[in-house]
């Protein structure tokens, strides 16, 4: 065995035990894409809004108040991050209530406390029901009657509408009960003077979230329940009345309840959003994945279904195709598919759905290299040279192929790691790194093993 | 086998072959014009929402539930054992929550396993990074083989590129099966396979150009042809076998990306053979 070999095989073995035992060591580090653990992928849009027009730090502010509900709601390992100048992405992994967290980090949570000038009389009346009539022509009387109903109620509002536009800073607000509608004065008190917020039921067992406010907001909270004994307090979130309890006393110390019609995990969630502060600008959902775990569990498994059933017909094609150098190239591929997890560890990628497809891919493209080196040896013995020499030549003209080849093929694979975002970009790491992981495998370790056999005098090619 | 003198006239055939993949690219095109493709909501935005049933009803009982929520055009399909994914073109949040609840009314044993909502924003955007990245990874495909080898070479080996996608999109187009995001990455993978084979072939040429001026062009490409063909034949198989194995055992997420291989892998060995092959014959006999 002369130096270089002797320096190859060293440095296969290196590799492959490093890769194995990091591999090993890391096996917590290979990080799952949402489609295979399921969780919720949420892509946020700033709206730019009159109101609240989107400024420069307005993203910042924004990440600032996501990371601070979904924290204090515990989702394990949230990524929270900003995408272009716009946007934001949210990515929680593992959560069972994809609706709540979607209510959770999209609402805007913006709490005012405003006086109730006037109010828009009544709710609506229920909907008529046919069970309730003898015949068709008294359901439908009774119908066409409610609806007259409902466009008066709407017309109240209108009223509203235009004492709202004779006083300053004041606002027309839906109650939660459809038909209501308030004119509300200037904003009293706002979410801003909040230092907690805790969901607590009130004394009759409704729940509800209870309020503290800092000094500045005791102060105003206690002067504008001082001027208003015996008047409306409307409690507003997003432009909606919650609530408009009459005030009864003037309150000093801080401390407010609000109590509407929250189940307990809403006023809890509803707690976290007061507390976390109000979102400085409106979003949109642009983009909204949910997989819940059973179905990325059932991905998982028929990929790697997939996976065995395409490795083994791989490796009893090259062995009985080319006997034991097919065995060398097996070899080769169970070193690159070791290589391959390394590396994804180590560049901390996501393996996603197509990138377990991207991986079950290469198993194919990797034996290539092989097929190319043992073709081209092949014609070299044909062509009378000695098994060593043949070995060498076969290598040397087969390696720029399949540099070529590569090469190529990496170009698209970077292009789909340049432009393409989530799945898309997850296959075009693992086909990078599985192009690299063979050309390795079919130049260093083919080379190495296939080395050895000559070296003992066995005729590795059939003439 | 490696006894065997392989010499095939493949070239003798280059023109009926020419004329296959020109009809099927006109047909493909034809087929993208007039009856489209089935864009998923990753291109078109709207809503996906996959259940679960223990018992699972019938398609069509299923979209009588739902049909007074969602306008026509809902998809409703079976999928895997037990469920149901159903596709609507409306994107917003209320819609989704309209169709879960109409259902929970009616089946008290439906599950959401996962769902997607895809605004109409970022559904354009996706159109045109596919657009844009496809593009480039031609353009520097095209460079590199103008570098390594010339412009002609280069030239013969992206018509076939053209000419794979085209036939993969067709593909799609007959079968209206759904195109998501990641069916650009196997549309670039495609690429990536059909490439590296006529790479392999032409790397072949160019290793026997000093024999041009004696043998001519169409006895130096059959002879590259032959030289390379159980290496063609080898690769395609052992790529062959872990796409099949994606197309039987992959399951439903990954069935259109496995499908969409499988066509390019048969389009992309029959191009690097006799497109690529054929057209730089053409081409050099003009000379």
């Amino acid at each position: 065995m002369n130096r270089t070999d002797k320096i190859r095989l060293i440095v296969v073995l290196l590799v492959v035990v490093g890769a194995l035992c990091f591999a090993w060591l890391e096996r917590d580090g290979l990080n799952l894409g949402l489609d295979l653990k399921g969780g919720a992928h949420i892509v946020l849009q700033a709206k730019d809004t009159p109101e609240n027009p989107l400024r420069d730090d307005s993203i910042d502010r924004l990440l600032a108040v996501l990371r601070n509900r979904i924290d204090q709601y515990g989702v394990a390992e949230p990524i929270i991050q900003k995408s272009g100048s716009d946007r934001i992405i949210v990515d929680l992994p593992g959560i069972q209530d994809p609706a709540a967290a979607l209510e959770l980090i999209g609402r805007t949570a913006q709490m005012d406390f405003r006086e109730v000038l006037d109010a828009s009389g009544r709710n609506v009346p229920v909907e008529p029901q046919r069970r309730n009539y003898d015949s068709d022509i008294q359901f439908v009387n009774a119908q066409e009657r409610w609806k007259e109903e409902v466009a008066k109620l709407s017309n109240a509002s209108a009223d509203l509408i235009v004492h709202a536009k004779e006083t300053e800073g004041s606002l027309v607000a839906p109650a939660e009960d459809p038909g209501v509608f308030y004119l509300l004065g200037p904003v009293v008190l706002s979410g801003k003077d909040l230092v907690n917020a805790e969901m607590a039921p009130d004394s009759l067992g409704r729940m509800g979230v209870s309020l503290e406010f800092n000094s500045e907001g005791a102060r105003l909270f206690e002067e504008a329940t001082a001027r208003m004994v015996g008047k409306q307090l409307a409690i507003v979130l997003d432009n909606v009345v919650i609530s408009a309890p009459v005030v009864q006393d003037r309150i000093s110390g801080g401390r407010a309840q609000i109590t509407g019609r929250f189940t307990a995990e809403e006023a809890g969630r509803l707690a976290i959003m007061l507390k976390a502060g109000a979102l400085p600008v409106a979003v949109e959902i642009a983009e909204n994945r949910s997989v819940g775990p059973s179905l990325g569990a059932d991905s998982i498994r028929q990929g790697l279904q997939a996976g065995m059933f395409g490795a083994v017909m791989v490796l009893v094609f090259m062995l009985i195709f080319y006997q034991f150098r097919g065995l060398a190239a097996d070899l080769a591929l169970a070193v690159t598919i070791v290589l391959i997890f390394a590396g994804l560890i180590a560049f901390n990628a996501t393996l996603t759905l197509p990138g377990i497809a991207g991986i079950i891919l290469t198993l194919g493209m990797a034996v290539d290299g092989n097929v190319l080196i043992y073709e081209r040896i092949r014609e070299e013995r044909n062509a009378g040279k000695t098994p060593m020499a043949s070995l060498d030549a076969g290598f040397r003209k087969a390696l720029v192929t399949i540099l070529d080849s590569n090469i190529t093929t990496l170009i698209a694979a970077l292009v789909l790691f340049y432009f393409g975002s989530g799945s898309v970009r997850g296959f075009g790491v693992t086909l990078s790194v599985g192009l690299v992981a063979s050309v390795f495998s079919n130049i260093v370790v083919t080379r190495a093993i296939l080395q050895l056999f000559v070296k003992r005098g066995k005729e590795i090619v059939k003439r | 086998m490696s006894m065997l003198r392989l010499d095939f006239d493949f070239m003798k055939i280059r023109k009926p072959a020419l004329t296959i993949s020109l009809v099927l690219v006109i047909a493909s095109i034809v087929l993208l014009l007039t009856r489209g493709l089935n864009l998923g909501i990753d291109f078109t935005g709207g809503n996906v929402i996959q259940v679960e049933f223990d018992n699972r009803p019938d398609v069509a009982n299923v979209r009588e539930v739902i049909s007074s929520i969602v306008a026509k055009g809902a998809m409703i399909q079976n999928f895997g054992e037990k469920g149901i994914i159903i596709r609507t073109n409306e994107d917003t949040e209320e819609s989704r929550e309209a169709v879960v609840k109409a259902l929970q009314k009616t089946y008290s044993d439906v599950k959401v396993t996962g769902f997607e909502k895809v605004g109409p924003v970022v559904g354009g955007e996706l159109r045109r990074q596919a657009i844009i990245g496809v593009s480039i990874a031609l353009v520097a495909i095209l460079i590199y083989i103008t570098l390594r080898f010339q412009f002609r070479f280069a030239v013969v080996s992206v018509v076939p590129l053209v000419h794979d996608v085209i036939i993969a999109l067709g593909f799609f187009s007959i079968t209206q099966m759904e195109i998501s995001s990641s069916f650009i990455a196997a549309i670039l993978t495609i690429v990536g396979y059909s490439l590296n084979n006529t790479i392999i072939i032409l790397d072949r040429v160019r290793e026997n150009w000093g024999t041009l001026s004696r043998d001519g062009i169409v006895n130096l490409v059959n002879k590259s042809l032959n030289q390379t063909l159980s290496r063609t034949i080898n690769t395609t198989l052992t790529t062959l076998f872990p796409v099949i194995a994606l197309c039987v055992w992959g399951g439903p997420v990954l069935a259109a990306f496995s499908y969409a291989m499988l066509v390019g892998i048969v389009a992309g060995t029959w191009s690097s053979m006799f497109v690529a092959t054929g057209l730089l014959c053409e081409w050099q006999g003009k000379k």
